[in-house]
Parts: structure tokens; sequence; C-alpha cells
């Protein structure tokens, strides 16, 4: 069975995610589409369609085990036609990726008003939500 | 005196390393729209790299044909049906 850890050591750990081990102030979401990589170090293969920059300060503390992320600033203008299918966050340098997840429109890590992005139309996002595991 | 934030390099490849354009700008979007867009079908596909401060170029997407990208995905799916492993 794999560890278990309190509701307060979860918390403590995702909150890590926001500081500057993590993403730090103004990262930048960058949703793909195509395969998700197998893991943050795997470069990207995916089409980019959309980038947009996270609030300066990522998230509130988290509480119960889940991360929600401050109110992101939609991409007034997509980059390409495609099926969003993953996102990675960048550090604010734009070359340090700190985390991979999926992009749907509902019960994802990213959920997007839609996920068919139309070059030049905005892309908005309804919500990035963390969950820790090992509860 | 407000402090003008620190320009970025990015520099767009084709898929042998041929540079097609290399520039700076505040974010991505200083890349030209033509190589932030797909390429048409049979034209070669974009490869944009963010440079690092230490000079490192870093993938940060590919513009690829429809035609390319569906073939792709054909064959990253034919592998998982074969139980290829990549290698």
């Amino acid at each position: 069975m794999a560890t278990k850890y309190s509701v307060g050591l979860r918390n403590a750990q995702l909150d890590v995610i926001s500081g500057a081990s993590g993403i730090g102030g103004s990262g930048l979401l960058r949703i793909y589409s195509g395969t998700r990589p197998a893991n943050v170090a795997t470069a990207i293969t995916g089409t980019l369609l959309a980038q947009l920059t996270l609030n300066a300060t990522f998230a509130p503390a988290a509480a119960s085990g889940v991360l929600t992320a401050n109110a992101i600033t939609g991409d007034t203008s997509a980059d390409a036609t495609g099926t969003a299918t993953h996102f990675r966050i960048w550090k604010s340098d734009g070359t340090t990726a700190v985390i991979d997840g999926d992009v749907a429109t509902s019960a994802s890590d990213l959920n997007l008003t839609s996920t068919s992005i139309v070059i030049t139309e905005p892309v908005n996002v309804t919500s990035l939500v963390i969950t820790r595991g090992n509860a | 005196m407000a402090r003008k934030a620190a320009a970025h390099r990015y520099r767009v490849d084709d898929a042998r390393g041929n540079v097609m354009w290399e520039g700076e700008g505040d974010d991505y979007k200083a890349v030209p729209p033509e190589f932030r867009d797909r390429p048409g079908d049979g034209e070669p596909a974009h490869y944009i790299y963010q440079l690092a401060d230490d000079g490192e170029a870093v993938l940060i997407g590919v513009q690829r044909s429809e035609a390319e990208e569906a073939e792709l995905l054909a064959a990253q799916y034919n592998d998982q049906e074969s139980g290829t492993d990549g290698n």
C-alpha cells in the first residue's frame, strides 16, 4: 500500500508549487494538441496552440489537499487551430518546465471553455486544479 | 523609471535544423505569425525554440501541417496497439 500523508502535509507540499522552487510568479501556461509527453523532462512534440500568463501569485494556500490556481487571463488570439489535449507550465523564463497535465472542458487538471482551439480566436480557462495524491 | 521586461530570444528551425527565423521579444508571440501557425500540407514543420540564458535551445512547440500531425498520431496509436516500446 502506498504511503499516506496527512492533509496538512499534502497542503504544504502543494504550496511549494506556488513558490520559487515551483512555478514562482507569472509562470507560462502553454496549451498543446497531440500526445502528452511521458513526463516533464520529455520534450514537447505537440502543436503549440496558445500561451497564457499565470497570475503573479500562482495560487492561494492549498486546502484539503487541493491547490486551485488564481484566475488566469485568457489568450486573446490563439496561435494555431487544433484540439487541446495537454498543457505544460513553465517558469516565467519560458524555458524551465515545471508541470504537465491534461486538458478538457470539465473534470480535468486544466479545464477550458472549449478544447477546440481556433487560430486568432480567444482561449479561456475555467479552472486549473492540482490535487495531491496519497491521501 | 519603469524597468523594461527582459526580452527573450526565439528561433524557428525546420526538421533538419535549418534556421527559418530568429529574433527576440517579450513573449513567444514575437515569433512571426506564419511560424506560429501550422504550415500547409507538404510544407516543413516549424520547431519553435526559446533560447535559455545559458544558450540552450528549449523546444517549446512544434507546428505541423494537419496531415503530418494526423500521420504522427496514427503512428503513435499503432505503436501502442502493437505494444512496441519506443526505445
